[in-house]
């Protein structure tokens, strides 16, 4: 479906992406996963045909984007970051001219873009005009946009960025919805994000990909750094010095500590389950388990986890 | 391209400046009627028309800046770069619906003509030789400004570019007269050559020849009596594809920089 391979892009000195390879398969939905300036926007610009690549080849469909432009670019919907909107028109006179504008049958167009705002409900303001629209409208009158003409892959570019948390839930589903019928690329600096939606995930970070596999194949790989939060109360000391000794336990720090009651975080070998046992222990002697809870894996611990595996394979 | 025109044409009319062009020139060309028509015992479209010209400075800027450095400073260009029209047609549809305009602009002085005709004056080969000449090098003017939008997201940046282009082509002459004056009277102290003071003179007038080659407006001078030729119309045209096809380069460059 989508082919990328040995893609650079350069800016001046800086290599913003660094040789990336990877493949899209039809009627997944790939994430795209890196911390700011790791150079998602700009391998998805480049995916788009927005900008040119310094070399390497994207082909979408076997047409390559900058041989067969027109057919390569038939089949892709993009939503940047800042969602491409003319503020002065109304949200029915822009997802016209973009039908125009994207070719689409003057037969289709109507039952098109009905079709369209219905699924991502914006048919309610169909006659206002954008620049009046609410954030969480605007982004969506950018998902329709890159709807329009039905292409097969859709690429959003971090689609629920500054949204309220009922926006980004109703962006999700909509995603989800797509998927039945489109091939999506989506970028996201949210790990939780990625892994609600995601079929396989792609880490990038300074340019390069750290890694490329499914959600839970990535937080397997996270085994090995597994954490839990304790909140007790009771001494700290003597407390620590017991759960060391558990099996599994591979080290205790406090987080915080108010009057006699202590916040410790507990490395764990995650191959050994030692939630029952800490119980019993603290149980045993009677200091009472307030709240305890597995922390995920925040996106810098998958990070620190991808890149110092390969520098250990490297060694 | 049929959408970009359409668009940028209607967009015109949605913001203040369609209006705000249109009045403008309502005003100038009504008042400078009005004038001729009081002042001078014979009517001539041709004389509005020219002292209208003089007002391209403000207002191709005007109609133009915008064309495509709101684009980039919206993010709307993406749209452009990404679909399946080519840039070029891009280029196309937006000098298309300025120049739209500015014959949309032009139909307030077709009043006057009606005004003129009604009063018995004149109305002849060269009225329409003045309003060809007219529309050509607003058209000129237009790609001027079409380039000068896309070197720049700022409009008023894109704006005095325009309008320095556009002055110093209508300064053309001047500075031909200027030079020519210069060149001889420094030629004539030192001549090194030994030339006598007649071919000074021819010579200086060679210098002014050359530079007023490059000049729309001395090209287009016989119109204004009627006489249409095509040189100054293809010159006029191939200026136009020059700087549209520029305009494009420049686009186009902005998908390759690395900067």
């Amino acid at each position: 479906m989508i082919e990328i391979s040995n893609l650079v892009k350069y800016y001046g000195d800086k290599k913003a992406v660094d040789n990336i390879s990877f493949t899209v398969e039809k009627g997944e939905i790939l994430g795209f996963l890196g911390p700011n300036g790791a150079g998602k926007t700009t391998t998805m610009n480049i995916l788009t045909g927005y900008l040119s690549a310094t070399s390497g080849k994207v082909t979408i469909n076997g047409h390559d984007i900058l041989e067969e432009p027109a057919l390569a670019k038939k089949s892709i919907g993009y939503l940047p970051e800042q969602p491409p909107l003319y503020l002065d028109m109304t949200v029915l006179e822009y997802l016209k001219f973009i039908s125009e504008l994207k070719g689409v049958p003057k037969a289709d167009r109507i039952r098109q873009m009905a079709e369209i705002m219905r699924l991502v409900r914006i048919a309610d303001v169909s006659d206002r005009v954008i620049h009046n629209l609410s954030k969480g409208y605007r982004q969506r009158v950018g998902i329709a946009q890159a709807m329009v003409g039905n292409p097969e892959v859709l690429v959003l570019d971090e689609p629920t960025v500054g949204l309220d948390p009922k926006q980004i839930i109703d962006i999700r589903n909509l995603i989800k919805t797509l998927s039945k019928n489109h091939t999506v690329i989506l970028s996201s600096h949210i790990l939780p994000e990625v892994q609600a939606v995601c079929d396989r995930v792609v880490i990038i970070n300074k340019g390069k990909i750290a890694a490329i596999d499914t959600p839970d194949a990535l937080s397997h790989k996270l085994a090995g750094t597994s954490k839990l939060s304790l909140t007790f109360e009771g001494p700290y000391k003597d407390a620590a010095s017991k759960i060391r000794t558990l099996p599994g336990v591979t080290g205790v720090s406090s987080v915080m500590e108010k009057e006699n009651v202590q916040s410790i975080e507990i490395s764990i070998d995650s191959k050994i389950d030692v939630r029952r046992s800490i119980f019993f222990t603290m149980a045993s002697h009677s200091w009472p388990i307030l709240e305890f809870k597995s922390l995920d894996p925040t996106l810098e611990e998958i990070f620190l986890s991808v890149t110092s595996s390969d520098e250990k394979k490297r060694r | 391209m049929s959408a970009i025109y359409k668009r940028e044409l209607a967009s015109y009319f949605r913001s203040p400046i369609g209006w705000v062009a249109m009045a403008l020139y309502a005003l100038l060309g009504g008042f400078f009627f009005s004038f001729n028509m009081s002042s001078s015992s014979s009517v001539n479209i041709g004389d509005e028309l020219s002292l209208i010209q003089l007002f391209f400075v403000i207002i191709i800027p005007l109609i133009t800046m915008r064309l495509f450095s709101e684009e980039k400073k919206n993010g709307t260009e993406v749209l452009l770069y990404t679909s399946t029209v080519p840039l070029y047609k891009a280029v196309l549809g937006k000098y298309l619906a300025a120049i739209s305009l500015l014959i949309i602009m032009l139909t307030s002085t077709f009043l006057h003509v009606i005004l003129v005709l009604s009063l018995g004056g004149l109305i002849n080969a060269a009225t329409f030789g003045t309003y060809i000449s007219f529309i050509l090098i607003g058209a000129l003017y237009i790609s001027f400004g079409v380039m000068a939008s896309a070197v720049t997201e700022n409009q008023i940046i894109a704006a005095v570019l325009s309008a320095a282009m556009i002055i110093f082509t209508m300064l053309l002459q001047v500075t031909a007269t200027l030079l020519e004056g210069i060149f001889v009277s420094i030629i004539s102290v030192f001549n090194p050559l030994g030339l006598s003071s007649e071919s000074i003179y021819k010579a200086g007038e060679n210098l002014a020849g050359a530079i007023n080659w490059m000049n729309p407006n001395t090209r287009f001078s016989s119109f204004q009596y009627g006489i249409v030729s095509l040189s100054p119309l293809l010159f006029c045209i191939s200026l136009i594809a020059l700087y549209l096809f520029l305009t494009y380069r420049i686009l186009e460059k902005r998908r390759w920089s690395q900067g």
